[in-house]
């Protein structure tokens, strides 16, 4: 199931932005000042990623997998990154285990947390008698444990008393531990309750008897001091340097002077075992390999041997840049809390990609690609944009706008978007929304807002399952602090006609922004000095991304109404309007004008909404839905 | 459990303002049972009936196309259910069922105190027993019998035998709620001639409530 669905991610559309790792394509660079000037001249023109190599796939990740380290000015990956844990705590009682007692408790919650032995959701602790309803006379008690209720101490709260033999249950599959025979006297603390006879199992007494036999010869070694100290905080990892530190220390010591072990369990024959299995009828008499899994100790065969299992805590982590070793995520250090204290992720740095148009790819037929642009920060952007003119074994590739810039980000301009759609296909009263209107560039097909449209004109000129292409992106964006490094990076990228530049400091305000944009153009020759009195700095960073568009076809298909969408991540809305700009702009468009789609599911949605069913067999709804229509 | 229960119940609190008028078309022959809390706004089509202690909340739809339907008591219908009839023969659903919102049954017969999830289906001409269910957009296929106290569950429709009943107190408790809620907040369906009936009675007083609530509005 999940090869195949992987295998359907792959032939979907995709850009994916390339991390150039320092430790794993440059190991030169060790200096944290050299890094950073290296940082910017380093991908070049001249090496782009081979988009064939398998390596490819382990260096590529879509925006939302990356993160910025400000001090490289670097994009970093989850591969040159590095983690510490802060934090262990349980998912679903969201209680914070402190780092001494994880090993301990096994590193599962320690409460009354368990997952499901059949679908491995969490259970729920119920009641077996209905609190406050003693004159039910629905209630089917359990068959056990009547012994338990009447022992229990009246107490003070009636529900407390009256629910006395516990048990769990799966809200999922409705499996219930009175099944097995399990219930508990008290509603808290189930797996204390459990411990005892967790401890009699043969699986459990004999890897303690091993625990002990080896400890011996463990404590014997000093821990040592060779690991960070973070490291030591992961439990398991001191005893672990010990063992490999010592061998390599105290090499004197004979690591086979361990005493012979002997078991002190007999494990059961299993020839019985053998022999239910072969009488196998009904497939529910046998355990999944799922569920076997996940109960490690002993992976029973029977259903009935399953037991509930405590949760497994997860972890809080902090994210350092591995060359510089600057913190990029620290999370607050409370399960309960769901913010970072520090969240350097390169969506919030650098421009999202995202394919908004995408035609049938066939073979020797240029079509024109919509890549959009939209920036993240709340400055204008440059972009310009670089590759080969032919990718072997793929086709050709023209960009049709090198250099373009993008508007700022405006959190205000995001609620009234539509608002401001319509304002400007009537182009009244707003000259900012008119000035964007003019395409200050070739192959700028729609400039709004914080994202611009380009174009790409693509040749296929062969037949392969994915098209894909590496495209270097440089983004210049302007810093208001100044830096000392940066400002030997404005010296090297101002060659590249920076974006607008806001003379007020206050860039930040929109509307200034906005009438800036008019004299765009006029701007751009004279930016560097304008800069230069600010003391304004600009920062640039060069990345490659891979693009992916799917398959390249043999034949031309006629459009149908079940035409491709475009890439995942384009909402309907912006692809229509770079159509309607694309008309204008006289651009080959072979796909279907998505309006008619639009409009037909729009009427769709309101027919649904007012009759109300979103169930899908649907040929029959449709039809009451016609007739019951509230005129 | 019992808890999420009383959540989707407030869900389904929220004041709607259609307007009453769009019930249904010309009833071949629809009988409910005066002490069914049946809500406006719903969609009732050919010939149904409705037992006693039934819950309908509103926007869900009856239509019996072909055969009749017959519900039995103390069932609950939450929103947007669709219950359809298109054989001949009278589907027959029990007593003491939940329906939960959005599920779609078809079927010649369901049985007593089967849970439907949210977005369940059964189709074609399938089966229920007792004590079944069916779990949250599963589905069984088009047709089969399924036996007692089958659950149906997961990505991959699982099935297995529950052992534990199905409680029936928490399902009273449920009923009481909705037949106290509803009809605060919903136009309730007036049966037949609604004779005074014990007018201590909660959903006839709610009833009037509503009532007045709606000369207000208008």
């Amino acid at each position: 199931m999940s090869s195949h669905s992987s295998s359907n991610d792959k032939l979907r559309p995709f850009v994916h932005y390339h991390c150039a790792c320092p430790d794993v394509y440059s190991s030169t660079e060790s200096s944290l000042l050299s890094e950073t000037v290296a940082a910017c001249t380093h991908p070049t023109i001249d090496s782009p990623p081979s988009v064939n190599s398998l390596r490819i796939h382990h260096s590529t990740f879509p925006l939302s997998k990356l993160y910025i380290c400000e001090d490289c000015h670097q994009i970093r990956c989850p591969r040159c990154i590095q983690e510490e844990i802060i934090c262990y705590y349980c998912p679903n009682c969201l209680f914070e285990v402190p780092t001494a007692s994880v090993k301990s408790e096994r590193n599962r919650c320690a409460r009354s947390c368990f997952q499901c032995p059949i679908c491995q959701n969490t259970l729920s602790v119920i009641a077996s008698v209905e609190p406050s309803s003693a004159t039910s006379p629905t209630v089917p008690t359990a068959p056990t444990a009547l012994t338990a209720s009447t022992a229990q101490p009246p107490q003070p709260v009636a529900a407390q008393a009256g629910g006395a033999p516990y048990y769990l249950l799966c809200g999922v599959c409705r499996w219930d531990s009175q099944e097995i025979k399990m219930t508990f006297e008290k509603p808290t603390g189930l797996s204390l309750q459990l411990q005892t006879t967790d401890d009699e199992r043969p699986d459990v007494k004999e890897f303690d008897h091993l625990k002990e036999h080896f400890e011996k010869h463990l404590r014997m070694n000093t821990p040592s001091t060779t690991l960070p100290t973070q490291l030591l905080s992961i439990p398991g990892m001191g005893t672990l340097s010990s063992r490999y530190g010592t061998n390599v220390a105290h090499s004197q010591q004979k690591s086979d002077d361990v005493n012979p072990y002997e078991a002190v369990v007999r494990v059961a024959d299993d020839v019985k075992l053998a022999k239910d299995l072969s009488q196998l009828k009904d497939v529910n008499q046998i355990t999944t390999f799922a569920q076997r899994t996940n109960q490690l100790s002993d992976q029973p065969y029977q259903v009935d041997k399953l037991q509930p299992q405590r949760i497994h805590l997860r972890t809080k982590r902090v994210k350092r840049c591995r060359s510089c070793r600057h913190i990029l995520i620290k999370p607050e250090q409370k399960a309960q809390a769901t913010k970072f204290k520090i969240k350097l992720v390169a969506l919030n740095y650098i421009p999202k990609i995202t394919i908004a148009k995408l035609p049938y790819l066939v073979i020797d037929q240029t079509v024109q690609i919509i890549l959009k642009f939209s920036n993240p920060l709340l400055e204008d952007a440059n972009v310009s944009l670089s590759c080969k003119e032919e990718i072997e074994n793929f086709g050709k590739i023209k960009l049709l706008a090198t250099n373009f810039t993008i508007g700022p980000y405006n959190e205000l301009l995001e609620y009234d978007d539509e608002e401001l759609s319509t304002e400007k296909l009537t182009s009244k009263s707003r000259p900012a929304s008119r000035a964007s209107i003019v395409k200050p560039d070739p192959g700028v097909v729609e400039k709004k807002g914080n994202y611009t449209c380009i174009a790409i004109e693509i040749t296929p000129l062969f037949e392969v399952e994915e098209f894909k292409f590496p495209l270097l992106v440089t983004h210049t964006s302007k810093v208001l602090d100044i830096d000392v490094v940066d400002n030997n990076e404005t010296q090297q990228h101002l060659s590249v006609p920076a974006a607008d530049t806001t003379p007020v400091a206050s860039a930040v305000n929109s509307v200034s922004i906005e009438d800036e944009n008019n004299t765009e153009n006029s701007k751009k020759l004279n930016s560097l000095t304008i800069s230069r009195e600010l003391g304004a700095s600009y920062k640039s960073l060069s990345f490659w991304t891979i693009i992916g568009l799917g398959p390249v076809l043999k034949e031309p298909v006629p459009p149908r109404s079940s035409e491709k969408t475009p890439s995942s991540s384009t909402t309907p809305q912006s692809t229509e309007k770079t159509e309607k700009h694309s008309k204008s702009s006289s651009i080959s468009s072979s796909t279907k004008p998505s309006p008619l789609n639009k409009v037909s599911s729009s009427a769709k949605s309101s027919s649904t909404k007012s009759s109300g069913s979103s169930v899908q067999p649907t040929k029959q709804i449709k039809k009451t839905t016609t007739v019951y229509k509230p005129q | 459990m019992q808890e999420e229960k009383s959540v989707k119940t407030e869900l389904s609190v929220k004041p709607h303002t259609s307007r009453s008028a769009k019930t249904s078309k010309p009833k071949k022959s629809i009988f409910i049972n005066k002490r069914a809390v049946v809500c406006e706004d719903i969609v009732l089509e050919g010939e149904i009936r409705i037992g006693e202690g039934t819950v309908l909340h509103p926007q869900c739809k009856i239509l019996a196309e072909q055969g009749p339907i017959v519900i039995g008591q103390n069932n609950i219908i939450e929103e947007k259910v669709t219950i359809v009839n298109r054989q001949q023969k009278p589907l027959l659903i029990g007593d003491e069922n939940v329906f939960e919102v959005g599920s779609y049954i078809e079927g010649t017969k369901i049985g007593n105190k089967n849970i439907i999830e949210a977005k369940a289906r059964i189709m074609g001409t399938t089966s229920l027993g007792n004590n079944c269910v069916i779990g949250a957009v599963c589905s069984t296929r088009n047709d089969e019998n399924i036996p007692d106290n089958t659950v149906i569950y997961g990505d991959y429709h699982n099935r297995r035998t529950q052992t534990n009943g199905s409680n029936a107190s928490v399902h009273t408790r449920h009923l009481d709620y909705l037949r106290e809620v509803l009809p605060k907040c919903n136009y309730i369906k007036v049966s037949e001639k609604p004779k005074d009936r014990g007018s201590a009675r909660e959903p006839s007083s709610g009833h009037r409530e509503a009532r007045s609530v709606k000369k207000i509005h208008s």
